[in-house]
């Protein structure tokens, strides 16, 4: 190769790695800006304030609305699994919640006692009868 | 090397980058939320202010001089954490500008100090963290400005005051004090220079002398010998690898890195050209003939020994703190091809490549990058003075408020004197000690179940602070503490293989979340009632 082709190639080597790299910067630029853009948009307060806004409308609109047969098959359905599988842990909760009630005489708390009583009297029963031996 | 000194508009053009950099590292430390690693820092320093004793009763992670620093800077601002940081940006910004003065001085060329400064900057453009790795990058750059371009002869105690901020720096300051004496005699084939000599006898005899005397006030060497055992923790326990093995990692990762993540973190393409280099131009010196000027040797041999102290943490910022500095030798190197175009071909890329390596968002080289929504939603408190110049979310200030009004009423309330943090946010540990006694050396612990950083907060707290736990459950005995803790804890806490229980003798109230913790707790005596 000559001089000047050897330059000619050069040039031209200087010219596309300025090319490249440019195009580079400015895609991962655009990429990036994308990126904060769409970040700060989930993390800002707004974005929970719209959240919020748009949960409470579907609640409303679901509360309103008219459930048709197949619907409440599919509800029923739907909230025994929910029922069944999460009751124990509100029971649980609640179990807890007695146990740590510091006013341990006022009638609420009675109340609450009688209907845990009502709810498992078998269990009571053979509690007392196991105790008592 | 003969050159002209630059005037004062290229003086401040020279500037304007290092100020960028210090000015954005600053803001966006305002919004920075890092309670593990300025937690520590200012938890040491106020220690330190308050007249406790240097390793026996500090935990002095890197070096004393850092601490004392610190607690200058802190006392000087009024307990403001963010002055602390800024000195730190500052320092790293003036290493940066030192950095152009050091690469016009070889090259005699103002648009390659300029583009020097820019690719240091587009590596690592902005202070991270308040580390000792941003002053000895500074006094690196000083020491070399002084070596070669003003005639010093005790230039090498600028590395051992480097060994004052860092400990484990001890080891590359007498191996470059070492290169130093015997550059002349290897590389030049010429008979020692006895002055030389002298001079670094005397200084390293006054080093060891003032060292020496710092460490018997008080006993502090009975205390500094556990401290000397801390990167034998790092290797043993918490890495558990040994020496060889760290070091081959090390390599391969800049080496893998460089390929794998050259679109995405090209710095690390530029540690190991960095390297190659490096040992290219000793190499050559060495068995060649034809030898590069002796700073290119110099700078080369620092930046491959300060490789060293990456070794057990692999990052950006470390390795742009110190290998880095070799990219003065790369561009130096790059200037001195003589063909046009290959030469401008070679720069570009360079340029280039290091531009690629800058993003506008939060990544490896710059994890405080700035989210529009936090410049616009985030806001200052004035409740606390540490935190006075901090923008966090309102969750953060709230949570920080209740872990106050309750410690407060605690105090009020109930005889407490002790206090203990066990979360790995050290910030708690410097509200706590405004109404209690912090009774702890290492200002955090954490055990949280499969953790993988059990094994470091347990192994670093053993070594320095082995009563901890058993201070711990006699203090809940005599319901004479309080704990800031994760909610697991409260039921189950290990220390090693020793396990606690809290639920017997104490209560907790339940902290909100804030954007960096979840499920914290206040835990304090049954016995006391608010």
């Amino acid at each position: 190769m000559i001089k000047t082709q050897k330059e000619k190639f050069k040039k031209y080597l200087l010219i596309t790695i300025v090319v490249f790299f440019s195009l580079i910067f400015s895609i991962k630029f655009a990429l990036n800006f994308v990126e904060n853009r769409i970040t700060s948009t989930l993390k800002s307060k707004k974005f929970e304030v719209f959240l919020m806004n748009q949960f409470n409308n579907k609640l409303e609109s679901f509360a309103n609305k008219s459930v048709s047969e197949s619907e409440f098959i599919f509800y029923k359905d739907n909230f025994y699994k929910i029922y069944k599988k999460y009751k124990p842990i509100f029971d649980e909760i609640e179990l807890e919640n007695i146990a740590n009630q510091k006013k341990k005489d006022n009638a609420e708390f009675r109340e609450k006692l009688k209907n845990i009583y009502l709810d498992n009297r078998s269990m009571f029963l053979e509690i007392i009868e196991d105790i008592e031996k | 090397m003969k050159n002209k000194d630059l005037n004062f508009i290229n003086l401040l053009l020279l500037a304007v980058i290092p100020v960028i950099s210090a000015f954005i590292s600053v803001y966006q430390a305002q919004f920075a939320y890092d309670g593990f690693h300025w937690g520590l820092l200012i938890f040491n320093a106020k220690k330190f202010l308050n007249g406790e004793i240097l390793y026996k009763e500090i935990f002095v992670h890197y070096g004393f001089l850092t601490t004392i620093l610190n607690s200058i800077i802190l006392k000087i601002s009024n307990d403001n954490i963010l002055s602390v940081f800024s000195f730190y940006s500052l320092s790293y910004s003036t290493g940066l500008f030192m950095i152009g003065l050091i690469s016009y001085k070889i090259n005699n060329n103002f648009l390659i100090s300029l583009l020097t400064i820019f690719i240091f900057f587009l590596l690592h453009p902005f202070t991270v963290y308040p580390w000792h790795s941003y002053i000895i990058f500074l006094l690196l750059t000083i020491y070399i400005y002084f070596k070669f371009f003003k005639n010093i002869k005790y230039e090498n105690l600028i590395l051992l005051i480097c060994a004052c901020l860092n400990e484990s720096f001890i080891y590359p300051a007498i191996c470059i004090i070492i290169f130093d004496i015997l550059y002349e005699p290897i590389f030049q084939r010429k008979k020692i220079h006895l002055n030389k000599l002298k001079y670094n006898l005397i200084i390293i005899l006054i080093f060891f002398l003032s060292i020496t005397i710092f460490l018997l006030t008080n006993d502090k060497y009975l205390y500094w010998s556990i401290h000397l055992e801390l990167p034998k923790i790092f290797l043993n326990e918490i890495h558990q690898s040994n020496i060889f093995k760290m070091v081959l990692h090390m390599f391969y990762t800049i080496f893998y890195y460089g390929i794998e993540r050259f679109f995405f973190e090209s710095q690390w393409f530029f540690f190991s050209i960095v390297i190659l280099i490096s040992c290219f131009i000793l190499l050559n010196n060495l068995f060649y003939k034809k030898k590069f000027d002796s700073i290119l040797v110099y700078i080369s041999f620092i930046s491959l020994i300060l490789l060293s102290t990456s070794i057990h943490n692999i990052s950006i910022f470390k390795i742009s703190t110190g290998l880095s500095l070799g990219l003065i030798v790369l561009i130096s190197l790059t200037q001195k091809v003589k063909d046009f175009y290959t030469r401008n071909i070679a720069l570009c890329l360079i340029m280039f490549i290091g531009l690629i390596s800058f993003e506008f968002k939060k990544n490896n080289s710059n994890h405080l990058f700035v989210k529009e929504y936090q410049s616009k939603e985030f806001i200052k408190s004035t409740n606390f003075n540490y935190f006075k110049s901090q923008r966090w979310s309102t969750d953060t200030w709230e949570h920080f408020n209740l872990l106050f009004t309750k410690s407060k009423d605690i105090k009020m309330k109930c005889d407490i004197s002790l206090s203990y943090n066990f979360t790995k946010d050290a910030f708690y540990s410097l509200i706590l000690n405004e109404f209690f006694q912090v009774d702890q050396i290492v200002p955090w612990f954490q055990y949280k179940a499969n953790h993988f950083m059990n094994s470091y907060y347990y192994s670093i707290n053993n070594h320095f602070d082995p009563s901890l736990f058993s201070r711990t459950i006699q203090s809940v005995d005599l319901n004479n503490s309080i704990f800031v803790a994760y909610k697991e804890n409260y039921e189950k806490i290990y220390w090693g293989k020793k396990y606690y229980n809290f639920s017997r003798k104490m209560n907790f109230i339940e902290l909100p979340n804030h954007d960096y913790i979840k499920d914290i707790i206040i835990i304090y005596p049954k016995n006391c009632l608010i």
